[in-house]
C-alpha cells in the first residue's frame, strides 16, 4: 500500500525536523550559536491513467489521477538573526554587534612535523583566552577548540609582548595592550550568504579555503563596509528563542501522531484486506 | 461469476487510492504552499442488465423491451474507480518565519467574467543557463515561497527551480559590484526586489536591477497540473498571464466602467518573512480517513458475503447426500 510509504515518508520528515529543533533547544545556551529553522518540501507526485476514453469527458481537471507520494525535509536554513548580549566583563572575551565572522585557524602538519597549511574556521563564539605561545613569539588569543583568532591578514592575530596586564579591544577591532597600540587588528569577515557555510560543528564553519589562499581573496572585511561592531567584555548569547522553539515542538509533535494515527488506519485496513478469505 | 465480488473489490481499490491521497494530505500538513486534494469517486460505465431465459415475465416501466431479446431489468454499473484528485487552491494560513528568504503569497482576487476562479503563482523553472530568459514550456507555478540563495547568487527553490521575474528571468541577488545581497535583499508587499543600502551616508532601499517577482494570475487553476514537489504545469488553453498584464486589464475594465469595484488591484500581497502553511484541515483529514477505512471494511463484508455464496454454491448444491 502505497500510502504507508506516504506516511513513513512523513514520519522521517519530521524526525528530521525534530532533530533540527532538538538541538536549537539543546544549544540555548551556547555563545555564538545560531539556530537552523527546517522547511518541508513536496515529494514528487505519480500519474495513473484509469479509464482514458471516459476520463476523457466530464472533468475538472486534465486527464490522468495524480497522487502524491509524501514529503521530506527540504532545507534547513540558518537564521543569522543577532543573539542577545551577555555581560562578562572578562576582557577577552568579544561580541560581534552586526554583520561578520571571526576567521579562526589551527596549523596542520605532518608526522615530522612540517606544515601543511592552515585550516580556517568562522565562528561567532568571541570566547577567547591568552595563551603565551614560544611559537608565535608572544601572546595569542585561542578559543576552546584550539583554534587562534586572526588578523585582518589571516595570520594569527599576535601580541609581543613579556607580561599582558592590560588589554583592550576598540570597537573598530584594533588592540593595545599594556596602554600601547599594538596595530593588530582583530579580522571580522562578512559572509554574504551564510547558508552556504558548511557547519563542522564546536560551534564553527568551514570557511572554505584551502591552506595557502588569503582571507582576503575570498572574503571582505565588515571593517569595510562598517556593518559590524566589537565590544569587549560581553559574549553574544544563541538566538534560539525558546517560545519559538516550543511552539514548532508542539507542531512538529501533532504532525507526527496525526500521521502515525494515518499508518494506524491503513494498517487496519491491510489487516481487513488479509481477512478477506479467512 | 457473481458480479458483486468485483463490484466491492474494485470499491476497496479505489478507497485505498483514496487513502493514498488523504495519508498525502497529511504527510504534507507542514509543507509551505501545499494544497490538499480532494479524491473524487467515479462509478464505472452503465451497463443494461436483462434477465436471462425468462421471455414470459412482464416488461419493466421505462425499458425497452425488443422481440425475440430478454427483457431487460435496468442500468447497472458495477464498479467504481477513483478517477480525480482535484486540488483545492484555497488560500493558506500565513506563519512568521524571520528569513529573508520566506515569502507568502496572499490572493483574494476576483473571478472573471465567465465566473472562472483566479489564483496567484509564482513562477519558477529549470533552466540548464540562468542568464537566459526561462522559454513558455519549461515555467512551472508554485505557491510555496520558502527559498534559499545558492552558490551562484541564485534564489532558488528547496527542489533547485530558479525563481523568475516578471521578465521570466532568474533573480539572482548580486549588485553590481558583484557583492552579495542575499542577506540584505527586502521584497515589498507588490513582490519588487529591493536590497537595503550598506553605505551609511546613503541609507534606504535600492531596486535590484528594476526587477519584480514573476506572478502569474492563473485562470480556472484545476487546469493545472501536479507535478509534485508543489509544482504545477500549465495544461489548459492558452498561457497564464502575468500579474502586471491582468491588472492593466483590469484597470481599462474599471476605467471603461465594466464594474465598480476592481477585481485584481489591491487584492493581492507579497509577505517577505512569512510563508504560506499548508491548507490541509487535519481533523477534516482524519475523519475523512475513518470513514474510507469504514467503507473499506463494508466492502470487505460484501465481498465476504458473496465468497460465502459462492461457497454454497460449489460444495452445497452439487452434493449427494443420504
Amino acid at each position: 500500500m502505497q500510502s504507508l510509504n506516504i506516511s513513513s515518508s512523513a514520519l522521517r520528515g519530521i524526525q528530521e525536523a525534530l532533530d533540527t529543533t532538538a538541538n536549537n533547544l539543546a544549544n540555548l545556551e551556547t555563545v555564538g550559536y545560531k539556530r537552523r529553522s527546517s522547511s518541508f518540501s513536496e515529494l514528487l507526485a505519480d500519474t495513473m491513467n484509469k479509464q482514458p476514453a471516459k476520463d476523457a469527458q466530464n472533468r475538472n481537471t486534465p486527464a490522468g489521477l495524480r497522487l502524491g507520494s509524501g514529503v521530506r525535509l527540504g532545507l534547513t536554513r540558518l537564521d543569522m538573526a543577532q543573539g542577545n548580549m551577555k555581560q562578562t566583563d572578562v576582557p577577552t572575551d568579544l561580541m560581534i554587534e552586526g554583520d561578520g565572522f571571526f576567521l579562526v585557524s589551527r596549523e596542520i602538519r605532518d608526522a615530522n612535523g612540517a606544515s601543511l597549511g592552515e585550516e580556517f574556521r568562522f565562528t561567532r563564539d568571541g570566547a577567547f583566552h591568552l595563551e603565551e605561545s614560544a611559537y608565535h613569539g608572544g601572546f595569542v588569543l585561542v578559543n576552546s577548540s584550539g583554534y587562534y583568532l586572526t588578523n585582518e591578514l589571516g595570520a594569527p592575530l599576535l601580541i609581543p609582548e613579556e607580561e599582558v596586564r592590560e588589554f583592550a579591544v576598540s570597537p573598530d577591532g584594533y588592540v593595545s595592550v599594556n596602554g600601547n597600540d599594538t596595530y593588530e587588528r582583530v579580522g571580522v569577515w562578512k559572509v554574504d550568504n551564510p547558508d552556504q557555510l558548511q557547519q563542522v560543528g564546536n560551534n564553527l564553519y568551514d570557511a572554505g579555503m584551502d591552506g595557502n589562499q588569503n582571507p582576503a581573496d575570498v572574503y571582505r572585511l565588515s571593517w569595510e563596509s562598517g556593518v559590524a561592531k566589537l565590544r569587549q567584555g560581553a559574549l553574544e548569547t544563541s538566538n534560539v528563542q525558546l517560545q519559538t522553539e516550543m511552539s514548532q515542538l508542539i507542531n512538529i509533535q501533532r504532525a507526527y501522531q496525526l500521521n502515525a494515527r494515518a499508518i494506524a488506519i491503513t494498517d487496519q485496513m491491510m489487516g481487513i484486506a488479509n481477512s478477506i478469505r479467512s | 461469476m457473481i458480479r458483486g465480488l468485483y463490484t466491492s473489490a474494485s470499491g476497496m481499490f479505489a478507497l485505498q487510492q483514496r487513502q493514498e491521497a488523504l495519508a498525502n494530505n497529511l504527510a504534507n500538513i507542514n509543507t509551505p504552499g501545499f494544497k490538499q486534494d480532494v479524491g473524487v469517486m467515479r462509478a464505472f460505465d452503465e451497463q443494461l442488465i436483462s434477465r436471462i431465459r425468462d421471455q414470459e415475465g412482464p416488461d419493466i416501466k421505462g425499458m425497452p423491451s425488443l422481440p425475440g431479446q430478454a427483457p431487460v431489468i435496468g442500468r447497472l454499473n458495477t464498479g467504481v474507480y477513483m478517477s480525480e484528485a482535484i486540488p483545492i487552491f484555497r488560500q493558506g494560513d500565513i506563519a512568521e518565519t524571520g528569513n529573508r528568504h520566506d515569502v507568502a503569497l496572499l490572493d483574494n482576487l476576483q473571478p472573471d467574467e465567465q465566473g472562472n476562479e483566479r489564483r496567484l503563482f509564482f513562477s519558477v523553472a529549470r533552466l540548464d543557463d540562468p542568464t537566459q530568459p526561462a522559454q513558455q514550456d519549461d515555467i512551472r507555478y508554485t505557491r510555496n515561497g520558502s527559498w534559499t540563495v545558492n552558490a551562484d547568487g541564485y534564489l532558488v527553490t528547496a527542489d533547485g527551480y530558479y525563481v523568475l521575474d516578471n521578465q521570466n528571468m532568474a533573480i539572482r541577488v548580486i549588485g553590481e559590484e558583484g557583492d552579495n545581497l542575499a542577506q540584505r535583499l527586502v521584497i515589498n508587499e507588490a513582490g519588487e526586489l529591493m536590497y537595503e543600502s550598506a553605505d551609511p551616508d546613503n541609507p534606504g532601499l535600492i531596486a535590484l536591477n528594476n526587477q519584480r517577482l514573476g506572478l502569474a494570475v492563473v485562470t480556472n487553476p484545476l487546469q493545472l497540473v501536479r507535478e509534485g514537489t508543489g509544482i504545477f504545469r500549465w495544461e489548459g488553453n492558452g498561457q497564464p498571464v502575468s500579474l502586471e498584464e491582468a491588472e492593466a486589464e483590469d484597470q481599462a475594465a474599471l476605467a471603461a466602467g465594466e464594474y465598480d469595484v476592481p477585481r485584481i488591484a489591491g487584492r493581492y500581497g507579497t509577505k517577505q518573512g512569512w510563508i504560506e502553511r499548508a491548507n490541509v484541515d487535519p481533523a477534516q483529514t482524519v475523519t475523512d480517513m475513518m470513514s474510507v477505512l469504514r467503507a473499506y471494511e463494508a466492502n470487505q463484508r460484501v465481498l465476504t458475503t458473496i465468497d460465502g455464496t459462492l461457497e454454497k454454491a460449489a460444495n452445497e448444491i452439487g452434493r449427494v447426500n443420504g
